[in-house]
This record gives C-alpha cells, structure tokens and sequence, in this order.
C-alpha cells in the first residue's frame, strides 16, 4: 500500500498530508538516493502520534521517540522517510561512538589523506533522514558535535576543512529507551534541541490492525487472542517479573508467519517468544502465559480461515 | 516433596497474569500433587479477583468461620467460584474448557473415596462429572438440585454472586443469609480445617509446608520456629560475663579477633544507643569442644549448609546464566564509567602527521586505538540479616548472595559478605568472604538464621571494618526486613531495641555511613506496611524485593545505577 493511502485510512488530518505531498514535490531527489528510501517497513499505527511527528518534521524540527521495547520507535522513523520521501541513514550509537565515526576523519588514499564521510555529513550533505539509534547509549560529551548540527545553525564546521550548511530537508530522528541497560542520562543541551515523543504502548486495537494487515486471512477470535497475549507478556514485563526478552513484537507477528506455514500454534510461540528468554525460570513464566490461553494442541492452520 | 520458591512464584505469577493487575496480594496459590503450580486453578484464582470485589467475597466466606456447617460451605463456595469464574472466562481463553477438563479427569482419578462420604463430597464428585460435560451421577434428585443450584453462572456480579449462593445454602441448610459468623449456628470445640477437607497427616506424598486439599495444595504461610531446650549448665553460663562469651563462640564459631581487639572494637562500636551490648566477629569455624544446645545448633548449621549448596547446585544451570547475566551488566555499567586515553597501534584511526614515520622509519605504529581506563575503583559489601525472621529462606538467601559475589568477582569488584543475628545481648557478624577471597564463595551457603536482629549496630561494626577500606567509592547493599528487634536496652531511653527509637537509630547511622563516603543501598524484604521507616532511613536508596529469587538481579539494578552516579 502507497504510505500516503495509509496515511488517510488511518484518518490523518488532509492538511497534513497535503503539507507532506509539497514537501515531496518541493525537496527533488536524486536517483542515486532514491534506493535509501526505506521499503516494505512494518507500518506504524496511532493517527495521535503520526500527526504529532509530521507536523514536527514539516515545521523543520528535529524529533526524539522515547519509549520502552516494542512501541515502534524505529518502525515510525522508517515510515516518517518513506512518507516525506527521503533518503534515510541508520546511525547506531553505543558506547565508543566519537565525533570521527559520525562526522567522518581523515584517511590515507593514494598518497594522500582525505576525509573519509561519516554518516552524519553524508546525511546532511543528502537531506537525508538520520536515525540515531539508541541516542543515550553514547556519551554526551561525544554528542556535543552534533549540538550546531541539530540546532538554528544548521552546520557543520569540519576542522581542517570547510564549513557545511545542511540541506534544507535534512531531518534527525532520535530513538531512546529510557533506564534500559547500559544507557546514561541524557544531558538538557542536547534534549533541547529535539522535539520529544513518549511513545505510547501499542493499544490492543491498534496491534490487532497491524496482525491483520499482515495477515488478512487469521481468523478474527485469534487476532484479539494473540493482541491479548501479547499484552499479557507486556504487564509481566511491567510488573517486574520477567525481563522484556519475549515481549517482542516481530517475534509475535513472525510466529503467525509460521503457523501459517502450518506449524503448531504452540511450537510457534515457542520458537519465536517463548525460548528468547534464556532464563529457565523465565521461560516458564511466559510459557505459562501461554498455556492458560491457547490449547497446546491447536495446529496451526486451523487458526486461518 | 520440597515446595520451591520457584513453584510459588509461578503460582503467583499465574494469579496476577489472569487478575491482569500485578498489584494483587495473592492470598492463597494451589500446587498439584508434584508440588507444581497448577495453571487451571491459579488462572481461576487470578480470573476471579478480575471479575469479583474479594474483600466482598472474602467478608461473606467469614460468615462461615465456626458454623455448624462450615467444611459443607467452603465446599461449595469454592465450586459456585470456579463455575461462575470458568463461565466468565471460557470465551476469552480457548485454552480453558480443555485445561479444567484435564483438571477434573486428574481429580476424579485421585478421588478418595472418604471424601465421597460426605455430601459435600459426592457433590463436588459430581460437579466433576458435570465439567467434564458428563451426567454428575448423583442419585439424589434433591442433590442434583442443590449442584445446579451451587453451578453459578456467569451471569452475576459479586453481590449477585453473594445472594444467590446465601439463597441457596439457606434453602439447603441452616446457613442465614445477610448475619454475621456470630450469628450463626455455631458448632463448638471441634478442629476446624482452615480451608475444607483437611487431610490426615502421615501420608507419604505429603509436601512440606502446603496443606492438601481435595481442590489440590494450598500453600500454607505459617512457620514454626525450630524451638529447642537448654541443658541446665548452658543456662547458668549463660548468666556469667565470660561463660556467655563461650557460649556465643561455641554456638557460632571462634572469634577472628584476640581478646585484646575485641575489647578495643568492642569500646568503638557499642555506643550510644548500643552501650551495654557486645559485638562478635566469626568465620563459623568451630571450637575444639562443644556439647548441648550449642552442639546441637552447630549440627543444624551443618544440615542447612548442606541444604543451601544443594539447593544452589540443583538448579546450577540457570544460576550460572544468572551469575552470567549479572556479570555482564555490572561490566556494562563499569564500562559507561571509563575514561579513553589515546594510545599508538599499528591499526585503528590514522594520524596523517605520523605517516612519514612509516615510509621512513619502517615505523607502522601511525593509527590512533582508544583503550577505556577506570576512573576509580569500588568495593560492595553485602549485609545479610540472619535473623529469626528469615528462616524460610536460608537457601535462597545464600543461593542470590552467590550469585551476587560470582558475579561481582568476574568484574574484578572486591566484594565481602556479612550476615548479623543477635543473642543474648551479642550481636554477631559472620564473615562468609572476604573481599579479595574470590575462592570462598562457598562459605556463604553457611547462612543460617536465628536470634533477633540489632540492625543499627551490625552497620555501626560493618562501617568500623570499612576503615581501613581505601576504595574510592564504598557501597554497602543490606538485605533487611527493618524489623530491628533486640531485647537488650537502648540505656535511659527504651526497655529494647525496636519500634520507633531503632528506627531512629538506624536513619542516624545511615547518615553516619552517607558523611563517611560509604553508599548504603537497602534491599527491602519487609511488609508494605513499613515503606514509610524505609524511606525515612535510606531516603530513595532502597528497592523492594518481591521475590528473592531476583534479589541479584535487583542488587545488579542499584549497582548500576551507583555506579552512573560515580
């Protein structure tokens, strides 16, 4: 489905979405950069959240998702690049990620140094969308070189080199999940320079639209069961009595995938859920879940129509 | 057959996943005959506090308390609950019709046929029956009223629940609808079983601390404190300043300090609020001779050592991923912590300034490699309340305190691990490990539980053992109910050492701790009730530990955020 179309079915203000067409039509590509326009992404569902980041990118800021695993941080920074058609660049942060590694540094090359490109300036160079993934994984002093780029100044200055103005239509879109393992605190100056999402929690109605939309044929009892499965595992997760190893997402809709292909709807889970909690103890807790839900012994196909 | 913690937690966690609210206090979980949870009992369990007011159900289930007809009741309120829950819940949960069917095939199988004595007996045989979609098989029309009557269906909300079932056991029996227990007919010195069908003691499948029901295994809370005698000697020396000081040494082991230390640590510590009291540091080892009460004591330390290092090598695959599981997130969080310094390698970044280096001095070191370095070093040490009070649980206690140390020795953190228990105006410290004796992590399955606890004056002895510790961040994790409880009085001030002044007194030393640069973090154990001491005392230092089983990974969570804190 064309994004767009998405886009008003999911009953998206037109405003909006006439805002997102100028700007297709206003910032040209090249065709080179045409094949870094994400492709057949999950689709993200909530009109709430989809009108708040728009309009964000259309006002020309930049925006920051926070929200805990599975609330489609990263499937909302792909959809916002394919619907405002722009070249999109994955730019994972951890622990080690230094100025260098994002703007770019000097290399060798027949006999000479030349400066090789990060991910940031090509971005930048390109109007792209940048995704930085896991933002508080890196270290804030590392990030101070992003604060021009992300601010009214719009520029890069390369040391030793010239001074780069960003492409109009360049975008940063952060993603974080606050107190999550090995992640620090991020600092005010950098917070202030993005527009702050708090991804909500898939609601139920809106993941039994996405199990439906990737598999049309389930029947519709067992869209509402595997949406309250998942919620399930969800509250377990919250309540503190299990990691959020197996609450995911793609591994749910992955598990349909192969019950389709006829595999038991308990195997499935297993294999897809169940078992990514390498916790015995765990494991037991969510197969539990499970087990009080769905028979063991509903084959897989009996689950479409 | 042994109840785990494990089994009771996946009880509980069976209630709250049907409940759909982890708040919930699980008042009372079932096992099966394998001492395993039983999912179709605890998903009805859970399902009932989603669609009933408990507190209205459980006011209704006292009216029964010492009636004349209170086994024949319970009964069948149970049966109107789980119908009535099953019939709420079916449509939502595909998987239900067929687990209460296996349920009740099993229960038919272990039916026994003196409870089919009684009338409550055959109904509820016959309520089996009428799961499993059969005829229930009684003979009685009269009985066969009285089931469909009890067979509530899922058309009722709590006080409809109510009525209906008082309806019929007024009709049925001499049960009066709307009167309080008092009320009631009364039946007079005669045991009632808590829940109904008590079962008989000395039978071999028995399972330690749960009582069977026919329904299955209730867990039961209660505990009996191993209660022992003293021989008359052990008494009068217990009177003598000296002969108590043999005592304690006999019971839990020599002290690690001549007399000579021992009376100037002694001076240091027991002041303030602990004049008056001794101070005792032990590794367990035993003395040469003991006899009585004592030896008897030392032979029970043995069995829980025994116990606890089962306990752990029992389930040794999933410690280790735990042990595994903690390493590398305390490694994680050390790692934030580190500083880069910049040293010259033969790979890496490029420093185009050095490049003549190699094309004229054979010189390839010209990249730039970042290498982490500390910025500064810590040191844990645990504090484990032996208490009384902890006695169900020895082995897990020791089991997580393992977990901890291993864990912490993978990442080179120094750690040492104290328990503290008080007798007899001694409170004693037992060294399970030092911080360099990453080979003794043994020696904290000796954890063994009993006497009170004088919390303020195990932190004041543990921070006079910190003196001499020269790391730059010093964190103490205490593992605690804060339920300070000794009988030796706090001088001009209490007759003991609880309640309110203890409370004080430990929010004092905390702060004692916090100006000397040593971080306590409180791993709380207690009841809701106390939160307000414990975040009088530790201020917003302290988790609440709902389940020891993950009491490592809670300890990894406050290391962390210590550490990031550094």
């Amino acid at each position: 489905m064309e994004i767009l179309e998405f886009l008003k079915q999911e009953n998206i203000s037109d405003k909006i979405i006439s805002e997102i067409k100028s700007f297709r039509s206003f910032y040209k590509l090249e065709t080179e950069d045409e094949r870094r326009i994400p492709k057949d992404s999950y689709l993200y569902y909530g009109k709430e959240i989809w009108e708040e980041a728009a309009t964000a990118i259309i006002a020309g800021e930049n925006i920051l998702l926070d929200g805990p695993k599975a609330t489609g941080k990263n499937v909302l920074a792909q959809n916002l690049a394919m619907a405002f058609a722009r070249p999109e660049w994955d730019i994972s942060l951890y622990i080690n990620t230094d100025a260098s590694s994002l703007i770019g540094s000097d290399t060798f090359e027949n006999g000479e140094v030349k400066l090789r490109k990060g991910p940031i300036l090509n971005c930048a160079l390109k109007g792209g969308f940048g995704v930085l993934d896991e933002i508080n994984m890196a270290k804030n002093e590392s990030l101070a070189v992003l604060h021009a780029v992300l601010d009214f100044r719009r520029t890069i200055d390369l040391p030793g080199y010239d001074r780069i103005n960003l492409h109009e239509a360049t975008r940063f879109i952060g993603t974080m999940n606050y107190g999550y393992a090995g992640t620090r605190e991020m600092n005010e100056a950098l917070a202030s320079r993005f527009m702050v999402l708090h991804m909500p929690v898939i609601s139920a109605e809106n993941l039994q639209k996405l199990i439906k939309d990737k598999y049309p044929t389930l029947k519709p009892e067992y869209i509402s069961q595997f949406a309250a499965l998942f919620d399930e595992i969800r509250k377990k997760c919250e309540g503190g009595e299990i990691s959020t190893r197996s609450l995911d997402l793609r591994g749910l809709i992955s598990c349909i995938g192969m019950m389709k292909k006829g595999l038991g709807v308990t195997k499935a889970l297993e294999m897809g859920l169940i078992n990514k909690c390498f916790d015995e103890y765990e494991r037991q807790l969510v197969l539990d879940i499970v087990s009080a839900r769905l028979p063991e012994s509903l084959l897989g196909e009996s689950i479409f129509s | 057959m042994i109840l785990t913690e494990f089994e009771k937690k996946r009880a509980a966690n069976m209630i709250w996943n049907a409940a759909g609210n982890y708040d919930v206090s699980v008042g009372f979980r079932m096992y099966d005959n394998d001492a395993k949870a039983d999912l179709y009992w605890n998903t009805i369990l859970g399902s009932s506090y989603a669609h009933f007011d408990w507190k209205r159900l459980k006011e209704f289930y006292n009216t029964f308390h010492e009636t004349i007809g209170q086994g024949t009741y319970e009964a069948l309120f149970w049966i109107a609950l789980e119908n009535s829950t099953f019939e709420k819940e079916k449509d939502s949960r595909p998987s239900l019709p067929l687990l209460r069917k296996e349920y009740c095939k099993q229960k038919l199988i272990e039916f026994m046929p003196s409870i089919a004595e009684s009338r409550e007996g055959w109904i509820l045989e016959g309520h089996y029956r009428t799961s499993m979609g059969e005829d229930s098989g009684l003979p009685d029309l009269v009985d066969r009223k009285l089931l469909s009557d009890v067979e509530i269906g899922a058309d009722v909300d709590t006080e409809g629940f109510i009525k209906s079932l008082s309806n019929t056991l007024a009709k049925y029996f001499t049960y009066l609808p709307g009167v309080s227990a008092k009320g009631q007919k009364r039946r007079f010195k005669i045991p009632v079983p808590r829940l109904f069908f008590g079962k008989k003691a000395g039978v071999s499948n028995e399972i330690e601390g749960v009582t069977k029901l026919v329904l299955g295994y209730v867990e039961n809370q209660g505990g009996a404190d191993a209660s022992a005698f003293e021989t008359d000697s052990e008494k009068f020396n217990r009177i003598t300043e000296e002969g108590l000081r043999k005592y304690i040494s006999s019971y839990f082991g020599k002290s690690i300090y001549d007399d000579k230390t021992s009376e100037k640590i002694q001076r240091e510590c027991c002041t303030g609020n602990h004049e008056g009291t001794r101070i005792f540091f032990t590794r367990g080892e035993s003395e040469d001779k003991v006899s009585g009460f004592a030896a008897k004591m030392r032979k029970e330390m043995q069995k829980q050592y025994t116990k606890n290092k089962a306990f752990f090598f029992d389930n040794i695959g999933s410690n280790n991923a735990a042990v595994l599981e903690l390493t590398n997130r305390i490694k994680n969080a050390l790692l934030t912590q580190l500083e880069p310094t910049t040293v010259y390698s033969k790979t890496g970044k490029l420093n185009p300034a050095l490049v003549w280096k190699a094309l004229y001095l054979n010189n390839n070191k010209i990249f730039e490699k970042q290498v982490a370095e500390g910025s500064g070093n810590i040191s844990v040490d645990i504090l484990l309340d032996a208490s009384a009070s902890q006695i169900h649980r020895m082995d897990t206690v020791s089991t997580q305190g393992y977990i901890i140390s291993k864990a912490l020795d993978n990442c080179h953190v120094p750690v040492r691990v104290w328990g503290y228990s008080s007798m007899n105006g001694y409170t004693v410290m037992n060294l399970y490990r030092d911080y360099n004796e990453t080979s003794k992590n043994n020696e904290i399955f000796r954890f063994f539980t009993t006497g009170a606890n004088r919390d303020g004056l195990a932190l004041n002895a543990l921070m006079e053992q910190m003196k001499k510790n020269n790391a730059s961040h010093r964190v103490v994790i205490w593992l605690t109910d804060i339920k300070p409880n000794d009988m030796l009085e706090v001088k001009g001030k209490s007759r003991n050492y609880s309640g309110d002044i203890a409370i004080e007194d430990m929010t004092e030393l905390v702060h004692k701790a916090k100006l000397k640069n040593i971080y306590v973090l409180c791993a709380f154990t207690g009841d809701d009730a106390d939160l307000p001491n414990v975040q009088k005392i530790f201020g917003r230092s302290f988790v609440k530990v709902k389940s020891l089983d993950n009491f490592a990974s809670l300890v990894g969570n406050m290391l962390q955020a210590e550490i990031r804190r550094m």
